[in-house]
Order: C-alpha cells, then structure tokens, then sequence
C-alpha cells in the first residue's frame, strides 16, 4: 500500500516538476551584423543563400511599369530602412496631416498619409490649407523586427499592467489582414498600427510605394481623387509581401557597441538609466513566445529561430503620451491621437534625428523634449549632476 | 524482497509515464491567447488634466517657478507673467520675460543644462530648411522668453513643473495669452489647442509652440485665413 503511495506521488511530482526543470532560459538573440565586416546575416529562420535573396527584393527599385504610384514616397524598402545596413533606420520622414475638432481627429482628405511623390505631376498630393494638424514621422528600423512580431501580446498587455498608473502604456489591439483582420496587440509603427509583419508590409508597398497586393488591392487616390498608375491591381501577386516579410523576420537584432558599452562610463550609465527610471518604458528584456506558439490570428506559427529569445529593444511597444505625440489617430482610437509608442532605442546609435518627428537633435534636448507621462523619470535625470548625464548619454550612443 | 522490485520497477514507470504525460501537454499546440479587444483603461480615456488652475499667480509665485526651472540664470524683467496652455496638454504654462543673468550666460548654454534654448526666429512656420538651427549662443543680459510648462492640475505651480525652455528673439513682451483660433492661419504640427503668446510690444508678434519648438510670427499672418476644407 506504501509502495502504491510513492508511486502515486512520485507520478505527480515528476508530472508536475520535471518538465519545468527541463524547460530551458531563453537564449540571446542574434546580431543582424558583424560590427566588423557590416555583414547582415541570416539569424537562423532562412538560410543565408535565400537570406540573401530576399534581402535583394527587398533592396529592388521599382519603376513605373511594376505599378509604383501613383502617388509614393520611395522606390524600395530600403531607401527608408537602410542606415546601417539594409532594413536599418533612415532620416527619411513621412508626411501626416488631418483635423482636430477639438474633440476627435479626422483624416486629411484622401488619408492621414500625403504621399511626397506622384508619377504624374496632376497626381501630386498636397497638404491642404484647413487641414491644420500636420508632422514628420521618421521611418523606423526593421532589424530584429521578427523576434518583436515573436513577443506574445499577453507578454506587452503584462507590461502595461505591471507599469505605474500614471505612466501605463495603452496596448492597443490592430487588425492582422491575413487573418480575415482578427485583431492582435499592435507593435509596430509610431502608432501600434500594425500585429504582423505580412500585414505591415502590405501596408508600406502601398501607402510608401504604391504597389498594390492581394492584402492592399486598391492604389492610393491623389487627395481623395481617383488616379489610374495604368498597371491592373494587384500590382504584386503577394510574393514580394512575403518575402518583405520573410526578410524581416530573418534579421538578427541591432547590436551594441560592445567596445563603448564596455566602458566604466556606459556602464554607469546603464544603471543611472535603470535607476532614474528610464526601463519603465524603455523595458531591457522581453522573452518572445517560444518556438510551435501559434501567433498572429492563426497564421504564423513561432519559429526555432525566434521562439525563447532574449531581445533587448530598450521599448515596451505600447503607446504612451510624453508630450510630444503627433495629433494623428490610426488604429488606436480617438485616445491614442496624441500617443506615440516608446521608441525601441536598440541601434539608435545609428539614428542623429530624435523623436519621431527627427526635429531633436541632441540626446539631451530628446530626454527633456519627454514630459507628460515622463514628467517624474525627467526630473530624475534633471537631478543627474553633468557627469552623470554624460555617462548615461555614453551608454545611450552605445545601443 | 520480489514486491519490493516490482513496487521499484512500478514507481519508476509510473514517472517515466508522468514525464511523457507532462511533456506531451506542453507540446500541445500554443497558441497566443487573444484579448479582449476592450476600451482604453479608465485613465486612457479622461482628460488628460481635470480642473487645470488657471488662476493668475500671486506674488512670489512666477518668481519661484522660475528659479525652480532655471536656478539664478535669469532674472525676471517684470514683475509680470502670462498664465496660459501654451503647449496644448491641458495643464497651465507660465511665460515670463527674463533677462540672462550677466555671470551665468555659460550654465545657460551649458549642453546638459536642464532646460532647452531655441530661437524663436531661426524657425519657420513651414519648417523647411531653416527649421532646426543650432542657437546662437545666449549671451550676458539678453532678453529671453522663459516657458514653465505645468504638469497636472497645479500646472506650473506643481514643484514636478520642470519642462522649460528660453526661447530667443521673442522681443515683443510683455505677452498676453490669447486664443487659438483668432490665428487660423497657423500651421500647429501637433498640439493646435495650445494658447498662442501675443506680444504686446510694438512688433505685432505672436510665439506658439508647434510641438518641438516655440516659433515667432507676425499676428498679421497667423490671421490670414485659409481655404476651407472641401
């Protein structure tokens, strides 16, 4: 009978404990490039040789007769997400406007998005006079961008939740176009516009380049009028979609400067960051979802390659109102006009324009343009005595 | 001796058995559990500032606002300053007429000093080229305008009050707080339900906060009216 016990509790325990003992920390996620050689390589999703070659579409300028336009902004992805290296940052901004009531936003006439460019001069957008809100938004880099889309949207929900009231995020649930627009928790874009890679894709070869595909089948018009590129929608059959998206999904994270950030000053600074409460919003570490977990509405399922990674984005992917917001609404609903998301500051050493109007120039001037939600966490830096500021600047150059 | 083997043989099956039982459950599929696709929180949806006081500030009070933003850089030009919603947030802002004090001008243009310069005529109201200029360098009992902007209900009385800027080339003081929409012609990038800034000087000017920055224009322009939307 003794015996009959052991077994019934040694059946529980080893159910219940075992597994969790075998379940394995999350590994680092890799570098998108060698410091070194500059070299974007795959992290695993692909191999290099397909790596390589989605990297070359993504790369690819596209003219007037693969349907570019009729209005655009950029001829190919990586005219806006170059700097480093190939889906990196740019200084390249896009133009929004719209109108505030007093009460709710509305979009400028034809949509929020006034392309910059046009393949015909009559085609050209323009901002028009009584639509007074208006900003720059710099484009935003790609690298890493797979592991981000790998983060369970319970994992930024549990974010929000465990952030002060004063300063909590708003996690914002967006359509996921390939899944018939089952909503998802929004990270990517200024605004949480975008769940998916797939859907952020289809929705930059149109609205940036003009090129229409099975998830955006209809051209931009010119200001709300109808214009015809002369190419018969979709202009892209959903191929180069998804090899935009495979692209992404493939890059490594943003690496560090690891000889800077090996310094006593970077490293003083990283804790100063922790310590006047910078990670509130600018999180360190996020564990994506592990490998076989179904994202994305039905229609992505987490990689080896992305699933269980450690991933330091310096961001929490939820929209926060700091006092800089750009009066635009999205997604999110008329409460996320004047929010933007915590800028993801992995590999903003590589970025000179700050904010996500590129109007700020100094890292400095960047951390006292926060106010609003920010107020307590400036104030806190205002304390920092110059060195300090300095040191926290040095680990800041350092991501 | 032989139930004792058996009973061993037994328990260690009975874990391998659990093992495989758990482990098969975590391999079942994962799925990412959806939200509730909800409202904001609560506090997602107020006003951003519930009964902002506006009330003119008493004696003494500008002046410590001041000094809390800008230590003894500056010294206020008049015992006078402007309460208003300068940069839209809904909290009240102060503007003041200082003048740099002679001896700090240096900590003024300090870099890392805890509030930001901008020239109020370097920028344009379309920013294009000339919209993101250095400053030149303040100097020795220039006049500046010093903006306080509030935090919360207290607005710029709340001791957390700190976002300040000094802004050069706004000559036109004393400023009186006026409302937006006397200026349709503005362009107003982002927080357009600020107050705008009236000089009351000679010049006609008017200073506004685009979202960035302070720009200065003439009230003549900011009162041209434009297009009506289709």
């Amino acid at each position: 009978m003794r015996g009959l016990t052991y077994i019934a509790v040694g059946t529980l325990l080893a159910g219940s404990l075992l597994p969790e003992a075998f379940t394995q920390a999350p590994s680092e996620a890799p570098a998108a490039f060698s410091p070194g050689t500059m070299t974007l390589v795959s992290n695993g999703l692909v191999d290099q040789a397909t790596f390589d070659a989605d990297r070359a579409v993504f790369e690819e300028q596209e003219g007037r007769a693969d349907g570019l336009g009729p209005v655009y902004n950029a001829q190919s992805c990586a005219e806006c997400h170059q700097n480093p290296v190939t889906g990196g940052i740019s200084q390249i901004t896009e133009l929004r406007a719209g109108h505030f009531d007093g009460v709710n936003f509305s979009d400028h006439t034809g949509g929020s998005l006034i392309n910059d460019r046009a393949i015909n001069p009559a085609f050209q957008e323009r901002v028009l006079g009584a639509f007074e809100v208006r900003t720059f938004r710099t484009s935003l880099n790609t690298l890493g961008d797979g592991f981000v889309e790998a983060i369970d949207s319970n994992t930024l929900n549990n974010i929000a939740n465990n952030q002060p009231a004063a300063m909590r995020g708003q996690f914002i649930q967006v359509p996921v176009n390939e899944s018939n627009n089952a909503v998802r928790g929004g990270r990517f874009g200024w605004k949480n516009q975008h769940a998916s890679l797939k859907s952020f894709s289809a929705d930059a070869y149109l609205n940036e380049m003009g090129i229409t595909s099975p998830l955006q089948p209809n051209d931009n018009t010119s200001n709300g009028t109808v214009v015809d590129d002369g190419v018969p929608n979709p202009e892209d059959d959903g191929e180069d979609v998804d090899i935009f998206a495979e692209f992404m999904r493939s890059t490594g994270v943003p690496p560090r400067d690891t000889v800077l950030a090996a310094t006593a000053d970077a490293q003083a600074g990283s804790g100063l960051f922790s310590q006047v409460g910078c990670t509130t919003c600018h999180v360190r570490n996020i564990t994506t979802a592990p490998a076989g977990t179904v994202i994305n509405q039905g229609a992505l399922t987490v990689s080896a390659a992305l699933g269980n990674k450690l991933i330091h984005p310096f961001g929490d992917f939820l929209l926060h109102d700091v006092g800089t917001g750009d009066g635009i609404v999205q997604n999110g609903g008329q409460s996320t006009r004047n929010k933007v998301r915590t800028a993801p500051l992995w590999g903003s050493r590589s970025r000179n324009r700050l904010m996500h109007d590129g109007e700020t120039l100094t890292r400095n001037e960047a951390i006292l343009r926060h106010a609003g939600e920010a107020t307590q966490v400036i104030n806190n830096y205002r304390a920092l005595s110059n060195t300090q500021k300095n040191q926290l600047i040095t680990f800041l150059n350092s991501l | 001796m032989k139930t004792r083997r058996t009973t061993s043989a037994l328990g260690i099956l009975a874990i391998a058995a659990g093992v495989v039982f758990s482990s098969a459950l975590k391999r079942a599929p994962l799925v990412e559990q959806s939200l509730p696709p909800s409202p904001a929180a609560p506090e997602q949806l107020r006003p951003p500032v519930v009964n902002p006081d506006f009330s003119p500030p008493r004696a003494g009070e500008a002046q410590t606002a001041v000094s809390r933003a800008f230590g003894n850089t500056v010294q206020m030009e008049r015992d006078a300053a402007t309460v208003g919603d300068f940069n839209g947030d809904g909290s009240p802002d102060l503007a003041v007429d200082v003048r740099a004090a002679e001896a700090h001008a240096p900590e003024i243009n300090d870099p890392l000093a805890n509030w930001t310069v901008q020239d109020c005529e370097a920028s344009t109201d379309r920013r294009v080229a000339k919209a993101l200029p250095s400053p030149a360098p303040v100097h020795g009992r220039e006049l500046l305008l010093a903006v306080v902007h509030g935090y919360g209900r207290r607005g710029w009385r709340d001791p957390a009050a700190q976002q300040a800027y000094l802004v050069k080339g706004a000559l036109d003081g004393p400023w009186v707080r006026t409302s937006r929409d006397r200026y349709p012609g503005l362009d107003a990038p982002a927080r357009q339900t600020g107050d705008i800034l009236a000089g009351s000087g000679t010049a006609g000017a008017i200073a506004y906060w685009t979202g960035a920055r302070y720009v200065c224009r003439s009230a003549e322009a900011g009162r041209r009216r434009v297009a009506a939307r289709p």
